[in-house]
């Protein structure tokens, strides 16, 4: 019953929100990754001269857009599904409560892991993509509990939350020996940093925005179909 | 057994059964996430890589 609840919930959400995100995301992000592309350096060819082959790529235009569409819908999905399955489980959610949930969600998916490995363009040099995923995980996973027990346990343990919020900072995301851009000309490094500043900026209001769509959506439709729905405990009497 | 055990017991399950219900929802994120995130296959980051750039997750 709650599989199916939570399951429709995170699908409607999931519309609404990367149907917002994207309008942000054409509008303001993909021309500036665009932009970065044009000066992306290709990938040196084999050791026998021979050209790599190129894998699979949605062809630019409307079949990008449309797979770039797909995949904000699946994202916001599982943004949504992880959103509501921990509200479900507090209980009690409203549209309103909804919006800090997402604030604590936006914090934890995206500010604290941007603070060690800020959102980049393409062509940017970066550390091993593994350990960079693996430094992000768990930095997404403590600022979660760590907030988590900032917002619910009782007064005494709330420094522990703070804690589990600095530590994936003090261990430090990797960086690269070089970061920065790899383009050999200076004056499409200054373009690239230019587009690099702008990119960083919309992609905390695009992330911001997701999340206060994901969080007042999934609070407004839990309090709705969910908090409300008559409750399957059977009656002390 | 009384009739106020089997309400016990029957209470029991039904939070049970809700929790792994949201666990599994739960999980059923996680895995989404890792697909449209994660999966190192070329063609998966291919499809998804505007979207893994603008939510910032560790691209290329």
């Amino acid at each position: 019953m709650h599989f199916r609840q939570v399951f429709l919930v995170a699908c409607l959400t999931s519309l609404v929100a990367s149907l917002g995100f994207s309008l942000y995301q054409f509008n303001f992000i993909n021309p500036i990754i665009f932009a970065a592309e044009f000066y992306e350096v290709a990938d040196p060819v084999d050791i026998q001269g021979m050209a790599q082959v190129e894998p699979w790529a949605p062809g630019d235009g409307i079949e990008r857009s449309l797979y770039t569409l797909l995949a904000n819908f699946l994202m916001s999905l599982a943004y949504a599904l992880l959103l509501a399955s921990a509200m479900v489980f507090r209980g009690n959610s409203s549209a309103l409560k909804g919006i800090a949930w997402g604030m604590a969600a936006y914090l934890s998916f995206f500010v604290a892991p941007s603070l060690g490995l800020p959102p980049e363009i393409p062509g940017m040099e970066a550390a091993d993509l593994n350990s960079r995923q693996d430094w992000w995980l768990l930095c997404v996973v403590l600022t979660a509990m760590g907030l988590a027990v900032f917002a619910f346990s009782p007064l005494y343990y709330k420094g522990a939350g703070l804690i589990f919020v600095i530590l994936p900072h003090l261990i430090a995301a990797p960086v690269a020996e070089i970061h920065g851009f790899s383009h050999p000309d200076p004056a499409a490094v200054a373009k690239l940093m230019e587009l690099w500043q702008q990119f960083i900026l919309h992609s905390y209001i695009a992330n911001a925005l997701l999340w206060i769509i994901i969080g007042s959506v999934t609070g407004f439709l839990c309090h709705k179909f969910i908090d409300d729905a008559p409750s399957l405990q059977p009656s002390f009497n | 057994m009384n009739s106020h055990n089997i309400d016990t017991l029957n209470s029991v399950s039904v939070t049970s059964t809700k929790n792994l219900q949201l666990l599994a929802t739960a999980a059923l994120g996680i895995v989404i996430l890792f697909g449209v995130g994660f999966a190192p296959m070329d063609m998966t980051h291919n499809a998804a890589h505007d979207t893994r750039h603008s939510v910032a997750f560790p691209c290329h």
